[in-house]
């Protein structure tokens, strides 16, 4: 079975008013071009709010799924999941978590609010693992010329002295099934959201050479969206590997000559 | 972060090289045909945003032509909320900078695909957001129930939890391209044109994105098991 086309199967259904949004789409550009100078330079027309009164804005809807989760927990006599928006500290306050597996594997959990690299790294190097937890940036903007959104990392690895693809099973697996190390996910209503919001790797100690070191980036988003995670690489050295600037990138879209 | 030697290009490669195997597309689901008809249908995309560089309404055809496919794509990205101002946004876009188009590039489509990522990546709080309630939400049914690939849907629906967090978990421009392939049903040359990169880049993000996806299932079925 391909992974590709399982993840094909997951596409949510087209909404059920489709040619209705479509016609509406077309009225709004057609519109612009109705009223458009032929030569497409000077002012730029940009797409008019829908004439279909307001829509919900995203963070009205963030406010829905919120309270969706709360009257769920509620009819289900189960406590609120203290990560919600404006709650206490909770596990996810941790944000991070190392546990030693029976087999001598070690599994890692961290969340998309994770802010212990430190921290992480002395938990890991206590369990025999030398590791170097980054979080760098990046950068999301819109091109103020063109108006294109860009994206680009702020810095880059270049060059890095990498162990041999068999010493790259090190990392066992990885994934978002944080149940092992932290079980109390498993009963929390919304549990998907939970899941998201970790990254999770099993690491093999034994498998990692003397003098190597895992090297476990994080990108943050510059406009403060959740932090990606990037699979450990193993590295032949155990020198902090240097991420070099990158160029602001901020170039044309693909498929339009420069 | 290039952890490959991926190269950035604006080219569709002439020869038809790796292009996915029918298991990795998806079949577009037809909308009911517009009033007006999509322009002179002897016209490729790359005459039709030639002719609309001096004639703007020209450019309603290449909408007619694409812009429920790319509807059904941004909504699938981003939901009901946003999927009209974004799929407006991105033709408007395309219109803006039309006279840039390469026109060697006959089907416009990669070019537009690469429009609205940019656009689903300016509102990719809110695309993160519906991306979390994937499980939950209505599936397209892209499988025939009696197809081949019957198998597969039953299979991706027991673990669409997992397939969903994995999907989550990626890194965004992994993402970006594994749902042009998976969602929008674009080529791998395809693909590499909407996204700047070459298509070697795509194959191994490609690859990387199964074994990773395979790795973690394996990691997780015992817990789906076990629900």
């Amino acid at each position: 079975m391909d992974e590709i086309s399982m993840f094909a199967e997951l596409r949510p259904a087209p909404p059920a008013d489709a040619d209705a949004i479509r016609a509406a789409v077309r009225g709004r550009v057609t519109s612009v071009l109705s009223e458009a100078d032929p030569a497409p330079h000077g002012r730029w027309p940009h797409a008019r709010r829908s004439s279909a009164g307001p829509r919900r804005s995203p963070v009205r809807r963030r406010v829905l799924i919120a309270g969706g989760l709360v009257a769920a927990a509620t009819v289900a006599g189960i406590a609120v999941p203290a990560w919600l928006p404006g709650s206490g500290d909770t596990v996810m306050a941790k944000a991070w978590a190392v546990e030693r597996n029976r087999s001598g594997t070690i599994t890692i959990a961290v969340s998309q609010q994770f802010n212990d690299p430190a921290g992480l790294q002395r938990a890991l190097a206590a369990n025999g693992i030398t590791a170097f937890v980054t979080i760098n940036l990046e950068i999301t903007g819109v091109n103020a010329k063109n108006g294109n959104a860009y994206s680009y990392d702020a810095c880059d690895y270049r060059n890095l002295d990498y162990a041999p693809p068999a010493v790259q099973n090190a990392v066992v697996s990885e994934g978002s099934n944080q149940n092992a190390v932290f079980p109390e996910a498993a009963n929390m209503p919304g549990g998907l959201l939970f899941n998201s919001a970790f990254s999770t790797w099993t690491i093999d100690p034994a498998a990692l050479p003397a003098g190597s070191a895992l090297l476990i980036p994080a990108w943050r988003s510059s406009d403060g969206d959740a932090m990606a995670w990037e699979t450990p690489t193993v590295l032949r050295t155990d020198k902090l590997p240097v991420c070099t600037p990158s160029a602001p990138i901020t170039g044309p879209p693909p498929g339009v000559v420069p | 972060m290039p952890l490959d030697d991926s190269k950035t290009t604006h080219g569709i490669p002439d020869a038809p090289v790796g292009r996915v195997t029918s298991a990795d597309r998806v079949r577009p689901v037809p909308l009911s045909p517009l009033e007006t008809p999509p322009g002179d249908a002897s016209l490729s995309d790359a005459e039709l945003i030639a002719r609309s560089v001096g004639d703007p309404g020209c450019f309603a055809a290449v909408f007619d032509r694409h812009g429920g496919e790319i509807l059904r794509y941004v909504h699938a990205r981003l939901g009901l909320d946003l999927a009209e101002d974004v799929t407006a946004e991105t033709f408007l876009a395309a219109f803006r900078s039309r006279d840039r188009y390469d026109t060697t590039r006959p089907d416009a489509r990669p070019w537009l695909y690469g429009i609205a990522v940019r656009q689903i990546a300016n509102n990719r709080r809110a695309e993160a957001r519906y991306r979390r309630l994937l499980a939950s939400a209505p599936l397209e049914l892209v499988t025939e129930d009696f197809s081949d690939r019957a198998a597969e849907r039953v299979s991706a629906l027991a673990l669409r939890p997992q397939l969903a967090a994995v999907l989550d978990g990626m890194r965004w421009r992994d993402r970006e391209l594994l749902l042009l392939v998976a969602w929008a049903g674009l080529s791998y040359e395809e693909s590499a044109a909407a996204l700047g990169i070459t298509v070697s880049a795509v194959k191994s993000r490609l690859n990387r994105i199964r074994v990773r996806t395979r790795a973690s299932l394996a990691d997780s079925k015992p817990v789906a098991e076990e629900r």
